[in-house]
């Protein structure tokens, strides 16, 4: 697949919390506020884009000489683990300022479900390091962009008449859901027609 | 002791009260007998990683233990992932990366941290059950209700020449076929969540904590 092709279909096509429905909890749980979701998005994206080449590396230059690929859970998510935690380390040491806005996320956000997810979906499709890198980053990109939208409709949200029972949680599903029936229009046959 | 076995299918149920572990939730439940098989998976998981944590709890020192517990979680995830492909390969199939994503379900890891490591293994074990049967309780009833809405059929275990799908009269000719898209796992999450917030008088989310550090 061509790398615009990557990147249209895990940003649009296959929008990882609106069609796969992973990263659902950090976007539920965490964006109240569209500040502390862009930061969680950064360090999403971040986490998604490196543990994608990294898991890439591990499998082709480990792994499969070795002939462990059966242990590929165990090692991608510990290495994601890892990853997230040194990579925190890296950030306080070389930038404290965007530590606070997006470094503190890196070791939350290494255990989601959606950077792994990534991973796996980057293994079984057997993409090479560079389309690897180009899915976590537009898969990070896409998940952003949910969490952006849907903390910026739950800010509006605060202020209106919600029913009772509806209020919180429900009412954030029943919007992300609303999201998700909206990007059914990017479907197969759009990312046919637009890269072929 | 049985309130360990019990609050986890009901009252802290993981997914409609506490709301972690939902993405395998959302993205299986398109048919009954994949909500089946990924329940189950979970469940075995998390009654091996709540025993093997318990076990474990007191001998790995606490800054550790967050990558211990993940490795075990891991490891019988690795278990349960290739029993289903040498045994069950068409449902192994369907639930494709959701199987390795069990290794990193919140609701295993929530388990093992807030409750059995600090308690003896068969407190543990039974913590497992309960909420291993929640879990497969909840995305079976998420299931049926997007499946019956979305495809208009429940889809059980096939055997012999009988292919496991139940067609629901009338609903089967024309049916909403986005219940069983994305859109739908979201939309009956939300209803569900509400009805059991409704059920239960209180704010929802609030529920895991305090009752679990007694």
């Amino acid at each position: 697949m061509s790398y615009v092709g990557i990147i249209l279909t895990f940003v649009l096509v296959n929008n990882l919390v609106l069609t796969y429905l992973l990263g659902v909890c950090p976007v539920m749980g965490a964006s109240r506020r569209i500040g502390s979701s862009i930061g969680l998005g950064l360090a999403t994206t971040l986490v998604m884009a490196t543990g994608a080449l990294l898991t890439w590396a591990l499998r082709t230059w480990i792994l499969a000489p070795l002939g462990l690929l059966f242990l590929q859970t165990l090692v991608f998510v510990l290495a994601i683990l890892a990853l997230g935690h040194y990579m925190e380390r890296l950030v306080e040491a070389v930038a404290p300022a965007l530590h606070r806005s997006v470094g503190k996320y890196l070791p939350i956000v290494s255990t989601n479900c959606v950077v792994l997810g990534i991973a796996f979906v980057a293994a079984r499709a057997d993409f090479g390091p560079i389309e690897s890198l180009i899915a976590g980053f537009s898969g990070g990109v896409g998940v952003l962009g949910v969490m952006v939208v849907v903390a910026a409709i739950r800010e509006e949200l605060e202020t209106e008449a919600v029913p009772r029972a509806l209020r919180g949680m429900p009412v954030a599903f029943l919007t992300t859901g609303l999201l998700a029936l909206a990007l059914l229009a990017f479907d197969q046959v759009f990312l046919q027609n637009l890269v072929g | 002791m049985v309130r360990d076995l019990t609050r986890g299918i009901f009252r802290e149920n993981v997914i409609f009260v506490t709301l972690i572990g939902l993405c395998p939730a959302l993205a299986v439940t398109t048919h009954v007998i994949n909500a089946i098989g990924l329940g189950a998976g979970v469940l075995i998981v998390l009654v091996a990683s709540n025993v093997s944590v318990s076990l474990l709890g007191r001998i790995v020192a606490p800054r550790i233990q967050y990558p211990v517990f993940l490795g075990v979680s891991a490891l019988f995830v690795t278990i349960v992932d290739l029993t289903m492909q040498a045994h069950l390969p068409g449902l192994s199939e369907r639930l494709g990366i959701f199987v390795p994503l069990i290794a990193v379900n919140c609701a295993v890891l929530a388990r093992a941290d807030v409750f059995a490591r600090q308690v003896v293994p068969a407190r543990a074990l039974l913590d497992g059950l309960g909420f291993g049967v929640g879990f497969l309780l909840s995305l079976t009833l998420i299931a049926l209700i997007r499946e019956v809405l979305g495809s208009g059929t429940v889809t059980l275990v096939a055997f012999g020449d009988f292919d496991g799908v139940f067609a629901v009269p009338r609903m089967s000719d024309n049916p909403a076929r986005v219940m069983v898209l994305a859109p739908g796992a979201l939309l009956t999450v939300g209803y569900l969540v509400a009805l059991f917030s409704r059920f239960r008088q209180g704010p929802v989310g609030h529920a895991a904590g305090a009752e679990d550090q007694a």
